[in-house]
């Protein structure tokens, strides 16, 4: 009896897995992709990079960790896209339209104040990025730029094509 | 039974030195959730994440700072709980097993709803987890089959992806990903001898792709694993071999991912005795 129970729980956790695979671009946890780099990647005219200056010096890649560059520029990344996307609107009326369809739209109404972020916490962030830097590099942080630097690739070097400010404290 | 028990000892002196090796690392990498003190959310198309973002708990814990440390002191805690019954009674506590499984799968949710830490390589952690809700050796048999099957299909799944949507078939595929991957570091001062070989393998598409189609090999390889438990130390030393060339190809950390390799170290021993709870 366990051994058909736990047969079955086995083949059902993996239709799920598969199906979550088949669905494409979207998980649901613990049932998540493992694709490791396998779209088929075309080369981009341009790619941004984000410039970060503590103290007037710049913070270099290869100066620091896998995971501590990661978690340098993991926030300007998330930031970044939070703000460029609306706070994540095309998420939000996704989620709406679902839940209408299936006849349950006073629900999202329900959750709706829960799913914005505070814009007046997001318009901090510059102040509680240098904080968090201070706290990562583990040295005080009295001076922070952040730019938004354009690179193309061309004979074997990115050169720079133009350079944004974003960040100046 | 007595080997089961002492699969049970050895399942849980490796969990625990995997788990709190890694959230050490995350200590010292500054990105728990106390340590971050986050004051966005982000949504990452996973709906577990949508569901508790719309549940209210990530603007509430942004709400109440005080919350993150909370996660925090239970994330290291809660195992430790865990152990300490289980030295005083000789068994795991099924109640505590449980609350340890949610909160994980919690903590983990909250950690890429705001510290952008990806899941995929923690999934395991959270499976293998599982092996503490059980007393009976069947049980504790059946979550390490589980498992097991499991850490082969993230192996199998990624090169079925890579051969279903066509990368494998790209032939600029890797020098095109190294490019995006490094473009931090080759924008800067090039100079270091990883830089310039990433340089070298971005310039020369048919040397790339060959460590793509190597590793794409590699991850078809463990299709073997779901036919016969023979090739089982070979699979140990091919996820091993992939999550080095990972850090240094790619600079990218994936070696939590490795504690998946505990039930391929540990095969089931056929017995004929009757089964019985394992303490």
């Amino acid at each position: 009896m366990h051994k058909r129970s736990f047969l079955f729980l086995l083949i059902a956790f993996f239709l799920v897995q598969v199906a979550i695979d088949l669905a494409h671009s979207v998980t649901l946890f613990p049932f998540v992709h493992y694709g490791m780099y396998s779209e088929p990647f075309q080369r981009a005219d341009s790619t941004e990079v984000f410039e970060v200056l503590v103290n007037g010096s710049p913070l270099l890649a290869k100066e620091h960790g896998i995971a501590e560059w990661d978690r340098i520029q993991a926030p300007l990344m998330a930031r970044d896209k939070q703000s460029s996307t609306g706070d994540y609107a095309f998420d939000k009326e996704k989620t709406k339209e679902g839940l209408e369809r299936v006849g349950m739209g006073k629900l999202y109404a329900a959750m709706a104040p829960r799913m914005d972020n505070d814009s007046a916490l997001a318009s901090q962030f510059p102040s509680w990025y240098r904080a968090y830097l201070a706290g990562l590099l583990d040295r005080p942080v009295r001076s922070l730029r952040v730019d938004r630097a354009f690179y193309r690739y061309d004979q074997g070097q990115y050169r720079l094509l133009r350079k944004e400010k974003w960040i100046n404290l | 039974m007595q080997y089961a028990r002492l699969q049970k000892k050895v399942i849980t002196a490796y969990f625990a030195f995997f788990y709190y090796t890694i959230f050490a690392f995350f200590f010292m990498d500054h990105a728990l959730l106390s340590q971050v003190n986050p004051i966005l959310f982000h949504y990452n198309r996973d709906l577990s994440e949508l569901a508790l973002i719309a549940a209210g708990v990530p603007q509430y814990m942004v709400r109440h700072p005080g919350s993150f440390r909370v996660a925090d002191i239970l994330l290291y805690a809660l195992p430790l709980f865990q152990l300490f019954y289980y030295f005083r009674k000789g068994k795991f506590s099924r109640v505590l097993g449980i609350l340890f499984s949610l909160f994980l799968a919690l903590y983990l949710l909250l950690l890429n709803i705001f510290v952008q830490v990806h899941m995929e390589p923690y999934t395991i952690y959270l499976l293998l987890s599982l092996a503490f809700l059980t007393s009976s050796e069947e049980g504790l048999q059946g979550v390490l089959a589980f498992c097991r099957y499991y850490f082969l299909y993230i192996f199998f799944s990624a090169a079925v992806w890579k051969l279903a949507r066509g990368a494998l078939f790209n032939m600029e595929e890797m020098s095109n990903i190294l490019l995006l991957q490094h473009h931090d570091l080759l924008s800067q001062d090039c100079s270091s001898l990883n830089c310039n070989t990433y340089r070298t393998l971005i310039a020369h598409p048919a040397l790339s792709y060959t460590l793509y189609l190597a590793g794409w090999l590699l991850e078809a390889f463990f299709a073997v694993g779901f036919f016969t438990r023979k090739f089982d130390r070979w699979l140990i030393f091919f996820a091993f071999l992939f999550f080095v060339a990972d850090e240094l190809v790619m600079r990218i950390a994936y070696w939590p991912i490795l504690v998946g390799v505990i039930p391929l170290l540990l095969p089931p021993r056929a017995s004929s005795t009757p089964k019985q709870p394992v303490p």
